[in-house]
This record gives C-alpha cells, structure tokens and sequence, in this order.
C-alpha cells in the first residue's frame, strides 16, 4: 500500500523535509546533491540562488491525488465490509471493524 | 469419516523438520546455549542459511550493510531472531506442493505469515516474547495444510462445502470430517517437537481460554490477520472476535493504528522472502 512516486517540481514548490527522487545537477551537469537527500531550508536557499528552478521529488502515494485517495478508500472501505460480513454484528467485530475503518481513512 | 486417529497416523508419516531446527526449538526452553556450536551447525544447511540471510538482510531489520554468515546474524541481530528466522524458513519450506492438488498454498502461506506478524506486534501487549509469538502464528493453521496434503479427495469436498455455504475453513473441515484442523495442527506441532506453549497455542487458536496468554495472542493475532486482507483471497472472511479477548488487548485508536501499520510493514517483507 506504502508506495512511493515521483514528482518533478518548480523549486519554489518545495519544502524542508522533503527528499529527492534523482540527483540534483547545476547547469554543466556536476551534481549539487544526490538522489535521496532530504532538502533543508538552508540548502533551498542556496539552490535558489544558484538559479535552479526545478527538482524531482518523492512522495509517498497516498498524498499524490485527492481524488485517487478518496477512490482508493471508497474501495478499501467496501472490502472491509465485505471482510467482516459474518462479524460485524457480533461480539467485538464492530469495534475492530470502526478502528480499522479509521485507519482506511487516516491521513 | 475419516477418524482423527488415522490423520494422526498420518502426521507421523511426515518428514521431520532438519536436526538442527529440532536442537534450536528444545534449546526455546533451555537457559544454557551453546549459540557458537548451533550457528556452525545452521550453517552447515546451505538452503535455510541463503533463505535465513535473505530475511535478516531484508528491508525489515534494516541493517546499515548486509551479514554474510548465520554467525554475524546472531552478533547483529540476536540469537532469539535468527533461531525464529530459521525456524520459519524451515516450516515454510516443509510442504510441497502436490501437481494436481487444488490448494491455494500460496494464500495459505501468505495467512500463516500475516498471523505471524500480527501476532509479533500484539506480543508486548499482553508481555510475551514477539519471538514466540510470531513462530506460533505461523504454525496455527498447518493442521489445514495436512488435511489437504494427506487427504486431497475429503478435502476438495471441504472445498465446496466453503464455497456453497460461505463460511469458516473450520466450518467446513468439521462438517467433511467430524473435526477441524486446530487439534491437527497440535499434533504437528508435538510431532516436531515445538514448546508446550506453541503446541497449546495452536489447538486453541479458535477458543482461548479466559486468562491472556500465548493462546490468546495467536486467537486475536489470526482475527487480525483476515482484518487486514493479508491472504489476498476474495472471500476471505473475519472470524468472530470475542469481546473478552479483545478487552484483554485494550487497544486506542492510535496504538491500534501504529500496531496495523507496524504489521503491514513487516508483512511486506516477510512474504517476498517466506512465500514462494
């Protein structure tokens, strides 16, 4: 479920804390910062000086498309239900069931 | 029907786990263990060494550079995992798959090792050894695996009843053979001489007693295991979840969110390595 997709993006659209999905080259193509490195406030602003304008981040999936998630959990929701159709009338079934509904749903 | 007396027979008919996992699970009750001589002779099995390595050099314990030698996984990662670690390996490699035979051995398998992790998460819950636990979860279910490897013909009418009546496995093995396969699977489990506690573990795995306790954690960690669509069957189905035990767990919501999660992760990696 975790998986992870990348994202080229305008630098002024990236934050701290956010990691690199390729390495980052100036104009004659020496790396300034390899794939994987997590970008910090001060190395955002050292890129933007150099006038780089662009990076290719990582993102974990669930955060890439509002829509896509609110489909992906429609789904996850419903499977569940079709999980606990023997179980979730009885005993503690409906208990696990709304936690695990929650964390379907979670951020 | 066929009697439990003849399944049992048939349990001593199976090949015994390699002798150095035998040594490695009298040595779960023992206090003095001579590690050094037990990881020469895990060694000495080329098969369960690559498949043991494969696991500890996964994603899951992640280790800054590999381990080449079942030694350095002891140093690094304790005696107790690699012990786990091997005997897992070993399990899931005793049953091949029969041509012609219509079992999903890989959903099976994929069951045991989600019940495993799950089980491996829920242990501190309740103050047992994650070790144990996990190597109980994976054994609960093996009594359904010698059902349909040893009787291929009762089972695939097992088969059926499941799918006409869409309900347990257990359900269905007791209405073919008058019993299911929780008493089986102890018998195993005696059989390849696995503790007393993972033996019991295994029989009651559907009906713990009240008192929390290894039993307990291998009922929830399997309740769980089907919560949380690990075997990957469309119909699979969550068992009944009985309020005494879930109350033993008292769970919130975000323990109960950092347990699924944590469960998941190991999931991932424990498959791709156990399951073929």
């Amino acid at each position: 479920m975790n998986t992870t997709i990348t994202r080229d993006i305008e630098l002024s659209l990236a934050d701290a804390g956010m990691v690199l999905a390729a390495p980052l080259l100036d104009a004659s193509g020496s790396m300034l910062l390899p794939e994987g490195s997590t970008l910090t406030e001060a190395t955002l602003k050292s890129l933007r000086r150099r006038g780089i304008e662009r990076c290719t981040i990582s993102l974990p999936a669930d955060t890439a498309d509002p829509a896509q998630r609110a489909r992906e959990r429609e789904l996850a929701c419903a499977r569940l239900q079709h999980l606990f159709r023997h179980s979730a009338e009885q005993e503690a079934g409906p208990a696990l069931l709304q936690m695990l509904t929650g964390f379907r749903n979670r951020d | 029907m066929t009697a439990i007396d003849d399944v049992i027979k048939r349990i001593h008919n199976l090949p015994s786990l390699p002798a150095v996992v035998a040594e490695l699970l009298s040595s779960m009750e023992q206090e003095d263990i001579d590690v050094h001589a037990l990881a020469g002779k895990i060694a000495l099995d080329q098969a369960l060494t690559a498949k043991t390595l494969r696991l500890a050099n996964s994603s899951f314990y992640g280790l800054p550079s590999k381990v080449n030698s079942i030694q350095q996984a002891i140093s690094v990662l304790g005696f107790h995992s690699i012990r786990t670690l091997v005997t897992a390996c070993s399990v899931t490699g005793s049953f091949a798959p029969t041509p012609g035979l219509e079992f999903d051995f890989e959903a099976f398998w994929r069951h045991a090792v989600g019940t495993a992790v799950c089980a491996r998460a829920l242990a501190p819950q309740i103050r047992l050894s994650p070790e144990t636990a996990f190597t109980a979860g994976l054994l609960h279910d093996l009594g359904t695996l010698v059902l349909a490897t040893r009787f291929p013909k009762e089972y695939s009418e097992v088969e059926a009843y499941h799918q006409q009546h869409d309900c347990t496995t257990s359900a269905a093995e007791r209405a073919v053979f008058g019993f299911d396969h929780a008493g089986i699977g102890s018998a195993l489990a005696a059989y390849w001489k696995f503790p007393l506690p993972i033996q019991q573990a295994v029989e009651e795995h559907h009906q713990p007693p009240p008192t929390s306790s290894l039993s307990t954690v291998i009922y929830l960690a399997n309740v769980l295991a089907h919560a949380l669509d690990f075997s990957g069957q469309e119909d699979d189905q969550v068992p009944p979840l009985s309020k005494q035990a879930w109350a033993l767990l008292n769970l919130s919501e975000s323990s109960g969110f950092a347990l699924f999660s944590e469960a998941e992760h190991l999931f991932d990696d424990m498959c791709q390595i156990l399951v073929h």
